[in-house]
This record gives structure tokens, C-alpha cells and sequence, in this order.
């Protein structure tokens, strides 16, 4: 498993870099935080992507794909998304290494100039971003808000979360609301943008097979502009414990119903035990031979899918099923009896045995994929914490089924979403 | 004794193991030094395949839509009445299957007992088991399965357009059938397309891992039988170049309009060295014309036609060819012109000599970079192999795209004819402009 080096590149900025040879790629990227506001989240959405349409030196969009084409089909993209109550965005990079270009293109070179002029010399018309641009992203953001619809199972999801948690940040969706957005203007990005560049957090990550000192001097040679802001640590308004059931039904013309029960999962990430609440989740929805697979769609013939996932920072669970809505009950109360089987110790060795080799493939899966490395260390730095994924298998392989037992004791149902399908309407 | 052939690629930086076994079943190792290994077990035996005979038969079998997939699903069942996941659970490894138009793919990818996982791999293909009490119970989930699949505009789109491209093919019937076809499945039928279609003649086998080959070979002498291979005859419609019809629509619950714009190619080559020519000039062909330095698909999105930007695809084997371009919009009407305009210009003058030599370079990049993970690379190879194309072979073919032949094979592809289109629009005409809850 590959470690982490952090090279130094001015005070409050460093790179993690993660030293591998096992890629054909390099993986970059440039990921801004700030906590997640009404405001922040329909900026940070927009501004990577306005970013993107030009810059001084490639002023368009084919510009730049011409650009990145010349480096071996370098793939920069913009991206935005949330932890917890902390929003990240920012760009980032996957390319070939230079070994690849039968041209002797200097790809890794390249691409980090463009990362400069992308985030230090982007297009300025009189004091502000480019009008057409920032219009045209705008729009962009608006059918991607209204186009979630059309993906109904993560839609469910979508609205339990934001209906479980509607008077807490969390509530906020990641590329905020529509309304927000449509009311930014050129003038109010470019002064959200100045304070990206002149004071905000952010984390660098590379991870691939090159020399050190040179990355630093790249790196340190693209973020001259940059000021960091010092480091602080994001809150996040976490609830142990459920209130009264909320209950809510949309009525939405489809074939299937959704089913999602949300959680609060009365552990989190920080509390330093999130392997044990892991493998719970593999016994009781993660996997095919978990609780909900094997009664609620094996047993009972209810569904093809019932699984569940979890939030780590924010301590909420979610468990999902397309059902057939006359089924609604009988699905609900499966899967509530299968949770209180957990609470009561109905855990085979088999399972539990079952749930920790899982885990542990996880982990173990992690290094093959940047993305996946990049996010585990994300998410644990997050939570205030330095382990790697080797450091916790041993920590898995020692859970008990008491551990499981009282980790399952502290999950409370929180709120149930049911999208009831009402056939294709004319 | 190592009956393994190996074969190198010093541009990928690859190399692979390959042995017929003695049952007639194509292996395939590609050694990495990752984490990760990955297994997939793949039968060329797919959705299209609903009619069929072997060499000892005289007449043809019709079986019902969607069999092949249901057949997927129980071959994770076993006699004693466990199934395959609860093996898997042992060992740690992550299982899964999927069935597409012409193949049905079973795999694991895990970090930890790789023999031990493979096992479970062959003798879960190996040894089906099906009871009419088993096949009652899987029409239940299928059938969800199916209800989730017709609530996705994606899905929904492609399969609207492909009827409107086939008149006969069994490419525009859905993967997984209909409610009322499997209802017709039985015990009995799915024994017969057992029998027929999972010789392991009729198989490929792609490991991709820190392998030794050797132990591979040990576990296929010890599982897979050497039985005489049953000679497939699987039946496909010939189809003329021309579409059934120009247009098709639908209304579902989305927010703005999709389109899908599809075009048959009857040109198919018998021998794989064709296909595999024909794919890598529809790879670059596409790129220059559709992908995301061309001109269309930068005017459309700086237009602020299109959301997301254009999606194009296309499927090419030995049993159909076709092509899709994706994309949502708001103005189906211009979209469309703006996009046949462009074609035309193309068709006319050609494709800019730059824009073609950056779109070469594009897809041998892409052909590269998707060597990169242990998954990836046992996907690649086997999608390939499926079709007896060697992944290995890609970049060299990418590579020999010529000019000229591109240009001839754009304006006689480019046939309005040729081309249908599908269209799913908002089921309330106004939510489009309302604001999302």
C-alpha cells in the first residue's frame, strides 16, 4: 500500500503526494473547501466550470480541448462535491505519463501550465468573468438540478436526505438551489473567485511516479499567486439521535416505487470506530450476502435492489429499494426487523467473518484506483484523522459481534421517504 | 509442461498468457503486479440470441425474450440450496454477472485467495441448477428489475431507437425481455440454452492479476469437462442498410428533452481482422466528427443548445453495427439541422487533416490509459476477445487509419437512411420550466 509524502510548497499548502509506478496515468488535482452555505454552494459549483471555458492563453472551450488533446488526451475536468457539511471543488487531472507520447510531448509539463493559466490567467472582461460563459454554465447547472428527476433511484435518495435534513446545512444540495444560482453574476464570481485565490484552503493531491524535487518546483511555480488560508478544522452538526418519524410520500409517474429509510447512524468518523459501523453495513445491506439482500430480495421476492450507504461525517444512513408499491409495508417492516435482528446479536461467525473479509477487500482495492486513495485520504483528514487503509485492517479483523451489536444499538430511524410510482400517466 | 503461449506489446507495455484448454476454453492471463486481481467468465451468448440450433439438430429454437439474462441470474444458485454470493463471502472476493446483446459475463474482482475465488467462478458456471419453484421466485426480482429499467430515459431512449433502426434483429429486443416473456421461461428451456451456448468451446476465460498460469491451468483440468462441442447455429435476421422509420417518440417523467440518433451499418466483415479495422476507424471517425474539440459539439454547447455536451457510442461485431449519438436539449429542431448540417459539410469537404490526426491521437491515448487497472484491462480484453479481436492489436490499428478510406467510409455510412431518431420528451409539457422541488 502506497504512503503519503507531503511536500511542502509554502506555508499552508502542501502537496500529498502518493509515490506508485503501477499507473500508466498521473493523477492532479486542485481542491478548494470552505463550509457549505446557501451562497458557497452554487459558487464553488459554478466557478470550476467557468474556469474551464478559457483562460488568457486558450480563450475557449475548443481551445482548450485542443489543447488537451495535444497532450495525449489529458483529461481536465472541473468538480464539486460535499463531506459532510464541507463543500470541495476545484479541478482535476489524469494523464498519460510521458513515456507514452511517441512524439516525446512533455505531457506532465503541459498540463501543469494549464493548470496555471486555468486557475491563475483566466478570461476577464471588464473586471469580471466573460458574460456568455458564466450565462451558459449557469444554464448548464440549472438542467443538471432539474435533469435529477430523471434518475428516480438516486433521486430518492436525494429527497430523503434533503427532507431528513432540512433545517441543517446538510440539507443544502451540493450544486445549491436553483434560484441561487440563476442570480450570480459575473461580477459576484469573479469577487467569490478573488478570495478562492487570495485566502481559502486547499489540498493538492499527485499521485503516480516522478521525481520529487521537480513536482515541487511545478507545483510551486503554478501556485506563485496563490495565498493559502491557515488550516482549520470544519464543523459539522452532527445528530445522534432521531426525533419523531418524519413520513413523507411524493407521488411521481413511474413504473417502480422507491423505498428509503434515513438513519442517523449515532456514530461518525471522527469517534474513531467507523471499521466497526463498516462492517455492520456488509452484514446488514453492502453486499449479496447481507440481510436485506438475502431476505428482502432472496427470500421475499421483493425487489432486485436493497442495499444501503452511509455518511460518514454527517453520521446518516440511508437504505434503499425499488419495490412495487403495494409492497411498501411489507418491505419496510423486513427491513426494520432485519436491523433489530443486528441489535438483538442474530450474527452468524459466518457473517461476521463474511462482512470483515469485505471490508478488508475494500481497503485493500483502494490503491489501485487514484480516485480512491485521493478520497480516503480526503475523508480522513476530514475527520481529524491520519490512518491509512492498512492501518485498519487489523482493527477490522479484531471487531466483535458485541462491537456490532452496540454500534447497531445506536441507529435510529430518522425519516421515511417513499416515492409511490402511479403508472405512466397520458 | 506449460501449454501457455505468451504474447508481448512493448508500446502498451503489456504482455498476456493465452492456452486453448483441453475442453475447447480460450484462457486469457494478463499478469500485473497490483492489488487487485480480476476474473470474468464470459460465454459468447447474449440477448440477440433467441434462435438457434445445434449441429445435431434439424430445426431451429425459438426461446422467450430476455432468457439469456434470466439465465444469469440462477446460474448463482446452487443444489444444496446456498448461492454463489454466500461462496464468495468466504473468500472475501466482490461477485457479480451482467448480460448484454452478445455475451453474458460472470466475475469477481478481490485482493486476497485468488484460486480459492476462481474456483467458486467455474463451478458456479459449471454446474446449473434450476427447479420450477427457483425459476417462480427469479421471475419476481427480474421482474422489478425490469420496472427499474423502464423508469430510465437512457435505457428507454436506446432500445426506442433501435426498434426504429431493426426490422428483425433481436438487438432491439430488451436485454432482459418483458414481463410477459419471462413468464414464459421454464426449468426446461433454460437447460436447453445452458447446454447450447455454455460449452466451454463457446467460452472465454480473462484473468488479470498477479497470476501464475500454471495454477490457472490445475483448476480447469480439475472443473471444467471435455465434452464434444455441440456446433452452434445461432440465428440472426438479415437486415437491409435502411431504417424501419425516421422518427419515434415517447413521453416519461424527465426534466427536458433526449434524443438519441441512431445509424445501422449492414457492412459487417466476417473475418475479425475486418471488424477490428472497421472499429478502429469508427473510433477516430467519431472523435474527429462528434467528440469534444469538434466544431459541432462546441457550437452546439456555446450556443447553449445542449446540456452536457454530446455523448456518441457505437457497437460493432460480428452479429450487428450500429452507432448512437446522445445528447438533451430544449431545441430538438435545431440541434437536429445544426447536426446534419455539419455531417453534410463533412460528407462534402471532408474532415479538417488537423482535427483528424488530433482525433488519432485521442483515441491511442484513451486505448492506453484504459490498460490501467486489473477491471479495466479484463473488460477490454475480454469485450475484444468475445469477438476473437485482440485488445493488443488496438493501438497498431488506430495507428493505420488512413485519410482517405476514413473520408469514403463517412460519406457512405452517413446515409439519411440509414439513420433513425429518438426522441423522449417531458410527460408535462410545462415542468420544464418549473422550478425542481
Amino acid at each position: 500500500m502506497p504512503s503519503v509524502t507531503h511536500l511542502k510548497i509554502k506555508e499552508g499548502l502542501d502537496v500529498q503526494f502518493i509515490d506508485t509506478d503501477q499507473f500508466k496515468t498521473h493523477y492532479f488535482s486542485v481542491t478548494f473547501s470552505l463550509p457549505i452555505t446557501r451562497e458557497n454552494a452554487p459558487l464553488s459549483t459554478l466557478l470550476p466550470k467557468v474556469l474551464m471555458r478559457g483562460c488568457e492563453k486558450y480563450p475557449s472551450m475548443n481551445a482548450i480541448s485542443k489543447q488537451l488533446d495535444d497532450l495525449y488526451a489529458a483529461d481536465v475536468y472541473p468538480r464539486v462535491f460535499s463531506r459532510g457539511e464541507t463543500q470541495f471543488f476545484g479541478l482535476a487531472a489524469s494523464m498519460l505519463k510521458d513515456r507514452f507520447a511517441k512524439d516525446g510531448t512533455r505531457i506532465e509539463e503541459g498540463v501543469f501550465q494549464l493548470f496555471s493559466q486555468l486557475l491563475f490567467h483566466p478570461l476577464i472582461e471588464n473586471g469580471a468573468f466573460k458574460k456568455e460563459y458564466v450565462e451558459t454554465e449557469k444554464q448548464q447547472i440549472i438542467s443538471r438540478i432539474r435533469a435529477q428527476k430523471n434518475d428516480k433511484r438516486r433521486y430518492a435518495l436525494k429527497r430523503c436526505e434533503e427532507e431528513m435534513c432540512a433545517d441543517e446545512a446538510y440539507g443544502i444540495p451540493t450544486f445549491g438551489y436553483e434560484e441561487d444560482v440563476a442570480k450570480i453574476t459575473p461580477e459576484r464570481l469573479y469577487e467569490f473567485y478573488q478570495s478562492v485565490i487570495s485566502g481559502m484552503q486547499c489540498q493538492l493531491y499527485f499521485i503516480g511516479h516522478t521525481d520529487q524535487e521537480h513536482l515541487k518546483k511545478e507545483i510551486t511555480e503554478v501556485f506563485r499567486p496563490f495565498s493559502p488560508a491557515p488550516a482549520a478544522q470544519y464543523t459539522c452538526e452532527v445528530i445522534r439521535k432521531a426525533g419523531p418519524i418524519k413520513e413523507i410520500t411524493d407521488v411521481m409517474p413511474a413504473e417502480q416505487s422507491k423505498l428509503t429509510l434515513g438513519f442517523r447512524t449515532g456514530t461518525i468518523l471522527a469517534d474513531g470506530n467507523w471499521h466497526v459501523f463498516s462492517v455492520f453495513m456488509e452484514i446488514f445491506g453492502l453486499s449479496p450476502s447481507s440481510k436485506l439482500f438475502m431476505n428482502v430480495r432472496e427470500k421475499l421476492s421483493l425487489c432486485y435492489y436493497c442495499s444501503c450507504n452511509a455518511e460518514p461525517h454527517k453520521g446518516i444512513m440511508l437504505v434503499y429499494s425499488g419495490i412495487t408499491a403495494k409492497n411498501k409495508e411489507k418491505a419496510q417492516s423486513e427491513i426494520l426487523a432485519q436491523l433489530s435482528a443486528i441489535q438483538q446479536g442474530e450474527i452468524t461467525e459466518e457473517e461476521l467473518n463474511a462482512a470483515k473479509l469485505s471490508v478488508i477487500n475494500a481497503y485493500r482495492s483502494l490503491s489501485d484506483s487514484p480516485v480512491s486513495l485521493e478520497g480516503w485520504f480526503t475523508g480522513r483528514t476530514l475527520a481529524g484523522l491520519a490512518t491509512t487503509p492498512e492501518d485498519c485492517i487489523p482493527l477490522v479483523m479484531d471487531v466483535t459481534k458485541e462491537q456490532v451489536m452496540d454500534v447497531a444499538k445506536k441507529i435510529s430511524l430518522d425519516t421515511i421517504y417513499f416515492m409511490k410510482a402511479e403508472g405512466p400517466q397520458p | 509442461m506449460n501449454p501457455f503461449t505468451i504474447k508481448e506489446n512493448a508500446l502498451l507495455d503489456e504482455k498476456y498468457y493465452y492456452s486453448k484448454h483441453k475442453s475447447g476454453l480460450a484462457v486469457y492471463v494478463i499478469p500485473k503486479k497490483l492489488s487487485t486481481y480480476y476474473a470474468v467468465f464470459t460465454t459468447r451468448y447474449g440477448s440477440v440470441d433467441n434462435e438457434f440450433k445445434t449441429q445435431a439438430e434439424t430445426a431451429y429454437t425459438k426461446v422467450p425474450n430476455g432468457i439469456a439474462h434470466f439465465l444469469e441470474h440462477k446460474l448463482f444458485e446452487n443444489e444444496d440450496g446456498t448461492d454463489a454470493f454466500q461462496k464468495y463471502a468466504k473468500t472475501g472476493a466482490e461477485a457479480n454477472a451482467f448480460t448484454s446483446f452478445i455475451k453474458t459475463s460472470y466475475l469477481f474482482t478481490c485482493t486476497d485467495q485468488f484460486y480459492e475465488s476462481l474456483q467458486i467462478l467455474l463451478e458456479t458456471v459449471s454446474k446449473p441448477y434450476f427447479t420450477p419453484e427457483t425459476v417462480q421466485k427469479e421471475q419476481g426480482i427480474i421482474g422489478e428489475e425490469i420496472g427499474m429499467m423502464n423508469d430510465s430515459p437512457g435505457w428507454v431512449l436506446t432500445f426506442n431507437m433501435l426498434a426504429g433502426l431493426y426490422k428483425e434483429h433481436s438487438v432491439k429486443i430488451n436485454i432482459a425481455g418483458s414481463a410477459e416473456s419471462i413468464a414464459k421461461i421454464t426449468a426446461d428451456t433454460l437447460y436447453q440454452c445452458y447446454q447450447t451456448f455454455y460449452h466451454p468451446s463457446n467460452m472465454i476465460l480473462v484473468l488479470c492479476g498477479d497470476i501464475e498460469p500454471d495454477r490457472v491451468n490445475e483448476l480447469l483440468d480439475q472443473i471444467i469437462p471435455c465434452t464434444p462441442a455441440p456446433g452452434i447455429d445461432s440465428l440472426y435476421a438479415k437486415e437491409a442498410p435502411q431504417a424501419v422509420t425516421p422518427y419515434t417518440e415517447a413521453y416519461m417523467d424527465i426534466a427536458k428533452p433526449l434524443f438519441s440518433i441512431g445509424i445501422k451499418d449492414v457492412e459487417i466483415a466476417d473475418d475479425p481482422a475486418g471488424r477490428l479495422e472497421k472499429i478502429a476507424y469508427l473510433s477516430v471517425i467519431l472523435e474527429a466528427m462528434f467528440g469534444p474539440s469538434s466544431a459541432i459539439y462546441n457550437s452546439l454547447y456555446e450556443q447553449g443548445l445542449i446540456t452536457g455536451g454530446l455523448g456518441y457510442e457505437f457497437e460493432h461485431n460480428r452479429s450487428f453495427s450500429f452507432i448512437e449519438i446522445t445528447g438533451e436539449t430544449d431545441e430538438l429542431d435545431t440541434v437536429f439541422s445544426q447536426l446534419k448540417q455539419a455531417v453534410e459539410e463533412i460528407k462534402k469537404n471532408g474532415i479538417e487533416k488537423e482535427i483528424f490526426e488530433r482525433a488519432k491521437k485521442v483515441v491511442y491515448a484513451q486505448t492506453i490509459k484504459s490498460f490501467d487497472s486489473t477491471e479495466e484491462i479484463g473488460n477490454l480484453f475480454m469485450a475484444n476477445m468475445i469477438d476473437s479481436i485482440d485488445a493488443f492489436d488496438m493501438p497498431d490499428a488506430i495507428a493505420d487509419v488512413q485519410y482517405e478510406k476514413a473520408y469514403k467510409l463517412i460519406q457512405d455510412m452517413f446515409q439519411k437512411d440509414y439513420c433513425t431518431v429518438s426522441v423522449i420528451k417531458p410527460r408535462i409539457e410545462q415542468s420544464a420550466d418549473t422550478p425542481a422541488e
